[in-house]
C-alpha cells in the first residue's frame, strides 16, 4: 500500500543506524526499504502540521470525547 | 445452522432444539463449508460439547442464562481461551496453549453461549484481507478484516454470532463485506484483558452477528467493568432493552459528506441513499453535514496504529521478522523508527478529531451519525486498488477511511446491511452515536435491518444450500 521514494545516502545510513539500534539486524531488513518506508510514512505524518499546530500539541488544548456528554 | 439468535434461544426454549444438538451441528458446518471457507484455524470439539452437555442439564433444571445460552458461537483467534493457543494468525507465535480465558470469554460463558473454535484473522489483526479466508458470496473476493474469518463464519450461516475486533473497522469492514451486522462499543466498553493487541488506544472488541438483536445479545454478554483494563472503569450501565424495535421516530440522523466518505462507488452511494430515504420514511429528521478534520483521518489512525504496534511486537521483530508477512513487518519497523513527535502528533490528532464529531454531535444536535460503512464493496483477492471517478486508491486506506473515525473518536459504530451492488455483494451502512450510546445505534440499526428490501438473501455459501 506504500509507494518506495528516492532516498539518498544518507537516509539508508541512518536507517541503518536506527535498525541496529532497535536490534533489527536479521538479513530480511534492508535498509534501502527501510529508509523509503520511513520517507513515506513521513511524508503521511506530516499532512497533520495543519491541523496540530505547536500550541495544540500542549495537553488540554482539545477536550477527550469519550466520556458520556455532562 | 442459519437462524438468528433468537431464534435459536427460542427453540432451546420450547425444546425443540439441545445446546448439544446445535452444537453438533455448528461443529460439523465449521468443519466442513468452515474449512471450505477457511473461516476457522481450530475447532474446539471437546470442550464446546462438554459445556454444551453442562448448560442442558442446567437449562433442564431451570437455571436462568442468559440470551446467548447454549447457542455456538465462534472467538477470532486473537482472544485468549483456556487450554487453547492464541496465534493471532502468525507463525511467529508459540503453539501452546495459554493458562486463562480472556475476560470476554469468562463472561460469555458465564452466560452459557458454547465457543466451538478460533476464526481466522488477518495476520496480527492488522489487515483486511484475512487470507486464506474467502467471502460467502463470491470466493474468489476477500471477507475483509482483520475480523475476516469471523465474518465468514455467521455470513454462512455457521454461527449466529462471532467475536471480533476493530482497531481501525475490523469488525464493520468483515460485516459490510460479508453481508452481517457488526458492533464496534464505545472504548473501554468491553474489556480487552486476554487479547493480542494491536494499538491499544484504538482497540476495540464487539461482536458480529447475523441480526442486530444478536449484536445486542453478544454485548450485553460480553460488556462492563473489568479491573484488569482500565479503560473499562466507570462507564455507565448498557441499557439495550426494546432498543432493536423502539424505531427512529423523531431522532435526528446526521448524514456524513465530504472527505473521507467521498469518493464512493455509485452502487454504495445509491444504497446507502435509499437506506437514509427509509430512515426519513419511518420519521427521522435527517441533517446532511460534513466535518473537515476527518480528512486526516489516515494520518492519524496510521500515525498511531504503526508506533504502538512496533513497539509491542519489537521482541518478535527481533527474534523471529522472517516468520512475519513483509508487509506488516515493514509496517512494524517503520512504527518502530518513526519519531516520537510523530506519534505525539498523531495522538493529537486523534484528540481533535474526537473534538470535532463531537462538536458536530452538538452543532447541529443529532443523536447518530451515518455514512456508508464501506467506499465500495468486497475486493477480489488479488486486488491492490480501488478505481473511483477522482483516481485510484489502495484497497486498505479505502476500507479504513470511513471506519476509522469512529476508532479515533472511541464513538459506537455499527455496520448493518443495507442492499447489494449489481454484483450482487453486499453493502453496508454505518451508525455512529455518542459516547456510551449503544442504544441510539442499535434502535437506527433496528430500522435499517426491519426496512432492508434484501433483507432475506444469504450467500452462496451458505449452510442452508449445503444441506
Amino acid at each position: 500500500m506504500w509507494r518506495w521514494l528516492e532516498v539518498d545516502d544518507n537516509a539508508i545510513s541512518r536507517a541503518r543506524s536506527q535498525l541496529s539500534s532497535a536490534g533489527l539486524t536479521h538479513e530480511v531488513f534492508d535498509a534501502q526499504e527501510v529508509a523509503a518506508d520511513l520517507a513515506e510514512r513521513t511524508t503521511l505524518s506530516e499532512s497533520l502540521d495543519e491541523m496540530v499546530t505547536a500550541s495544540e500539541l500542549v495537553p488540554g488544548s482539545a477536550l477527550p470525547a469519550v466520556r458520556p456528554p455532562g | 445452522m442459519s437462524a438468528h439468535v433468537a431464534e435459536l434461544a427460542a427453540a432451546l426454549k420450547s425444546g425443540e432444539a439441545t445446546s448439544t444438538s446445535l452444537t453438533e451441528s455448528a461443529l460439523a458446518a465449521a468443519g466442513d463449508l468452515g474449512d471450505h471457507l477457511g473461516a476457522f484455524v481450530l475447532l474446539d470439539e471437546e470442550g464446546a460439547l462438554e459445556r454444551a452437555s453442562r448448560t442442558d442439564e442446567a437449562l433442564a433444571s431451570g437455571v436462568q442464562l442468559g440470551p446467548l445460552a447454549g447457542i455456538p458461537i465462534a472467538m477470532k483467534d486473537i482472544v485468549d481461551m483456556e487450554a487453547l493457543p492464541t496465534r493471532a494468525g502468525s507463525e511467529a507465535y508459540p503453539d501452546e496453549p495459554v493458562a486463562r480465558d480472556a475476560t470476554l470469554v469468562a463472561k460469555l460463558r458465564a452466560e452459557g453461549a458454547v465457543i466451538v473454535g478460533k476464526t481466522t484473522t488477518h495476520e496480527l489483526a492488522c489487515g483486511v484481507y484475512s487470507a486464506p479466508v474467502s467471502n460467502p458470496w463470491s470466493p474468489d473476493r476477500i471477507p475483509g478484516g482483520s475480523s475476516g474469518g469471523s465474518g465468514a463464519a455467521v455470513a454462512s450461516g455457521i454461527v449466529p454470532m462471532a467475536v471480533g475486533s476493530d482497531t481501525g473497522g475490523s469488525i464493520r469492514i468483515p460485516a459490510s463485506l460479508c453481508g452481517v451486522v457488526g458492533l464496534k462499543p464505545t472504548y473501554g466498553r468491553v474489556s480487552r484483558f486476554g487479547v493480542e493487541p494491536l494499538s491499544w488506544s484504538l482497540d476495540h472488541l464487539g461482536p458480529l452477528a447475523s441480526s442486530v438483536e444478536g449484536c445486542v445479545a453478544g454485548l450485553q454478554a460480553m460488556a462492563g467493568d473489568d479491573p484488569l483494563d482500565p479503560a473499562t472503569a466507570g462507564q455507565p450501565p448498557l441499557d439495550l432493552e426494546g432498543a432493536v424495535s423502539a424505531g427512529v421516530e423523531s431522532l435526528r440522523v446526521g448524514v456524513l459528506h465530504g472527505p473521507p466518505f467521498e469518493p464512493l462507488h455509485p452502487d454504495v452511494a445509491a444504497a446507502t441513499a435509499a437506506t437514509v430515504g427509509r430512515l426519513d420514511a419511518a420519521g427521522a429528521h435527517i441533517v446532511d453535514l460534513s466535518i473537515p478534520e476527518l480528512a486526516h483521518t489516515i494520518a492519524a489512525e496510521f500515525g498511531i496504529v504503526g508506533p504502538e504496534a512496533g513497539a509491542y511486537h519489537q521482541e518478535m521483530l527481533r527474534d523471529n521478522p522472517d516468520l512475519i508477512d513483509p508487509e506488516i513487518r515493514s509496517l512494524l519497523v517503520a512504527g518502530l523508527l518513526l519519531p516520537a513527535s510523530q506519534y505525539i502528533k498523531a495522538l493529537r490528532a486523534k484528540e481533535i478529531i474526537s473534538d470535532a464529531i463531537r462538536r458536530a454531535f452538538e452543532e447541529h444536535e443529532v443523536d447518530v451519525l451515518v455514512s456508508p460503512t464501506l467506499p465500495a464493496t468486497a475486493a477480489l483477492k488479488d486486488q491492490d486498488e480501488f478505481e473511483y471517478s477522482a483516481g485510484t486508491e489502495p484497497v486498505t486506506v479505502s476500507y479504513v477511511r470511513t471506519t476509522a473515525p469512529f476508532n479515533l473518536s472511541g464513538l459506537p459504530a455499527i455496520s448493518v446491511p443495507s442492499g447489494h451492488d449489481s454484483a450482487g455483494l453486499p453493502v453496508g451502512f454505518q451508525i455512529a452515536g455518542r459516547p456510551y450510546d449503544e442504544r441510539t445505534v442499535v434502535r437506527v440499526a433496528g430500522v435499517v435491518e426491519e426496512t432492508n428490501p434484501d433483507g432475506g438473501r444469504t450467500p452462496p455459501l451458505h449452510v442452508e444450500e449445503a444441506t
